[in-house]
């Protein structure tokens, strides 16, 4: 069977996995994903220095992820640092760090 | 002399806490601009979320200060909120936030709202051990050792970052956080600006990408998204790459990861990141001067984004956890900064499209059962199966199942088509689209069927993507009714330069004065620069082109523009005359379209 996968379908099926709460689109897509932190980092020496972490931020960028979580996290009361998003962010966070290597310690919320 | 009494240390106790409250107060006070406020003390509430009084302290607390204060802040906090919160809940939420800030109105006047640091986070130690909480104990005591300024120097830093929060409704997203910290560091002495800077660059910024403006307060740049995704990765980039690309093997020391490596021997841990900073400038260029297109300017911009995250970091872990002398780190600039703002006007057209999309099918979704219209003429008696609903039918017989949805599916495309063909208003196009967009779906659920669910293998059509509008129009329309809804708030997105003043400028040399184009605004006053192209009128799609245009002026070159506007042809606007509402394209159900099938 053909399996087509031009952006408009592939927007389709992001938007499709949104609508059913799949959370495709809003997980984070990592380069470590289905292989080794040892092999994720040989890929990523292939494109030379940090190259592969910036095209991965950018690509985040463009499928509106970014934007999400932005509009997620607006709040009416501004503070100064992370204190009470910490509970919040410690789940999203520490992307491309691979979890074998380090676990950030359980926040303590205020 | 004797140990001083209970109530002396009480005494004293108290007016340390006044001196350091004070201080914050002033903070506050001297960015904001606002004459009234109210201020919320949680010591003096004296009450925790348990307390089933809690409410009835709030309120008094408040409405001693300003009578109707509470209902007000309730009012305003629960304005726009999908799930109102009670009075109890706002205030067990004030008790969890201080110190804090925003503005509301009372009686038609605008008020700062300002939530004291409570005495658990009043001295600079304390304050400083909040931005740090994931560093050891013993890291933490380097870093504040090598800290300048007192309790009240770090609480009126602290305030004045907190005041500029007075001066916006939206909070909690990095070009706020940013804008805060710019008007906060601009009042601060070099000393302190370096150190609220350093502690931006030390703190958990994988965690608090919103609070991550360490890389951004000596430059004048615009925060674009991209800043955000780069702060939330890049301290596990550089760790993953020593980790894996460091030279473990000829390593003398006993570290055997980034963390330790970084602990035991940083000028190995930073020399190692340095090359691999010179690799990916050097990777990022020879692109760009291949051929300087979106995304090799992407590249080049995002290394320069990620290359000063990383060099604020190691400038802060130097200068506070090794009490090392080293200079600031100068902002990258590889390429020109008119062609770094038209490439995140182009960004942020992309990523704006994609959430505009999203929401539209999920409100598409919503508003519109596809199969259940598809099935509304279907004869279930004549049908011999033994479905009685789509649904099982989909079970019992897909070809049956997905031939009906299909002839539903076209005869509204054919509909849609015609009707956009005779007059291709904004209606049709959105009718084109939804058209489009639903047949796609069918597509997906097809390949999904025959992919995961069917037994027998496919021998149909060959299952292509429907393309009923070119995607170029499809994102212009998305981006227009973007523009259309979110006018006021994607001005503020792109709006990430700090109110400078002459005082301004003498507070800091890290005030937003970098090496980077950057140029001041209208100095202390009410008004603010428009730029031609955007003020010229409402933006239009050009379907013939695909592109999105206000005036003659593509919206990526509007985005640039809006950052570093032409100076020969800005106009003055008065920033406290709310610009008029554009008129919304009322979201069409499907029932008050030509679309409808009878």
């Amino acid at each position: 069977m053909q399996n087509p996968t031009n952006n408009l379908l592939k927007k389709t099926a992001i938007s499709l996995a949104l609508v059913f709460d799949l959370a495709a689109c809003t997980t984070v897509p990592t380069p470590s994903e289905n292989t080794s932190p040892m092999e994720t980092r040989k890929e990523q020496r292939e494109m030379k220095g940090f190259s592969q972490d910036i095209l991965d931020a950018r690509k985040r960028v463009e499928s509106g992820d970014v934007l999400r979580e932005t509009e997620k996290n607006k709040e009416k009361l501004s503070t100064p640092m992370m204190r009470s998003e910490t509970e919040d962010a410690s789940k999203e966070s520490q992307i491309g760090k691979d979890d074998t290597i380090f676990s950030p310690p359980t926040p303590e919320v205020e | 002399m004797g140990m001083p009494s209970r109530r002396f240390q009480k005494i004293r106790e108290a007016a340390r806490e006044a001196v350091n409250e004070s201080a914050f107060i002033k903070g506050t006070q001297e960015t904001s601009g606002l004459e009234k406020g109210i201020y919320i003390d949680t010591d003096k509430l004296n009450a925790d979320a348990d307390d089933p009084d809690i409410a009835q302290k709030f309120i008094k607390h408040l409405d001693e200060q300003v009578p109707g204060a509470a209902d007000a802040m309730l009012a305003w906090y629960n304005d726009e909120r999908d799930e109102p919160v009670s009075m109890r809940e706002l205030a067990i939420t004030i008790l969890s936030k201080g110190p804090a800030a925003a503005s509301f109105m009372i009686n038609d006047e605008k008020y700062g709202a300002t939530i004291l640091p409570n005495s658990d986070f009043d001295t600079k130690e304390e304050l400083i051990r909040v931005f740090i909480p994931f560093h050891d104990e013993d890291a933490q005591d380097k870093i504040i050792s090598n800290m300048p300024g007192n309790d009240k120097d770090w609480n009126r830093a602290v305030g004045l970052h907190e005041g500029d929060h007075q001066n916006t409704n939206i909070h909690n997203t990095l070009p706020d956080e940013t804008r805060a910290d710019r008007a906060a560091i601009a009042k601060l002495t070099p000393e302190m600006a370096l150190a609220w800077q350093d502690i931006r660059s030390l703190a958990e910024n994988g965690l608090d990408p919103i609070h991550a403006t360490g890389a951004l307060l000596n430059t004048g740049d615009q925060v674009s998204s991209l800043h955000r995704a780069v702060a939330q990765s890049y301290r596990g980039t550089i760790d993953n790459a020593v980790n894996s690309g460091f030279n473990w093997d000829t390593y003398k020391g006993d570290a055997s990861s980034a963390e330790t490596l970084l602990e035991e021997n940083p000028d190995a841990y930073f020399s190692f990141v340095d090359q691999e900073i010179k690799e990916t400038k050097e990777t990022a260029m020879e692109g760009y001067n291949k051929d300087p297109n979106y995304e090799t300017v992407g590249n080049v911009v995002g290394a320069q984004i990620l290359v000063d995250y990383i060099k604020n970091f190691e400038g802060a872990h130097r200068r506070r956890a090794l009490g090392q002398d080293v200079p600031v780190h100068e902002p990258t600039q590889m390429i020109s900064q008119a062609e770094e703002d038209k490439f995140y006007g182009e960004l942020h057209i992309k990523e704006v499209v994609n959430v505009e999309q999203s929401l539209h099918i999920i409100e598409l979704d919503e508003s519109i059962d596809i199969t259940e219209k598809s099935f509304e003429g279907f004869d279930w008696d004549d049908y011999t199966g033994e479905a009685t609903e789509p649904l099982e039918l989909r079970g019992e017989n897909p070809a049956m199942y997905f031939d009906v949805k299909q002839k539903y599916l076209d005869e509204l495309k054919d509909q849609a088509i015609a009707q956009h063909t005779e007059n291709p208003t904004p209606e049709a196009t959105q009718n084109l689209i939804e058209a489009q967009i639903h047949m796609n779906q069918h597509i997906v659920d097809m390949q999904g069927y025959w992919e995961f669910d069917a037994e027998e293998p496919y021998k149909g059509e060959e299952l292509k993507p429907v393309e009923l509008i070119p995607e170029d129009d499809v994102d212009a329309f998305y981006m227009e009714r973007n523009v259309r809804k979110e006018q006021p708030e994607s001005e503020q997105k792109l709006e990430s330069k700090p109110p400078v003043s002459e005082e301004n400028h003498k507070g800091s040399d890290l005030s937003a004065q970098g090496s980077k184009g950057y140029e001041d605004g209208v100095n202390g006053s009410a008004y603010t620069a428009q730029v031609s192209g955007l003020e010229q009128g409402e933006p239009t799609v050009d379907f013939k082109e695909g592109t999105i245009k206000v005036g003659d002026t593509t919206m990526g070159d509007v985005f640039a523009q809006s950052t570093n506007p032409d100076p020969n042809n800005v106009t003055l606007v008065d920033a406290r005359i709310p610009a008029p509402e554009d008129p919304v394209i009322a979201p069409l159900t499907f029932d008050n379209t030509a679309l409808q099938l009878s």
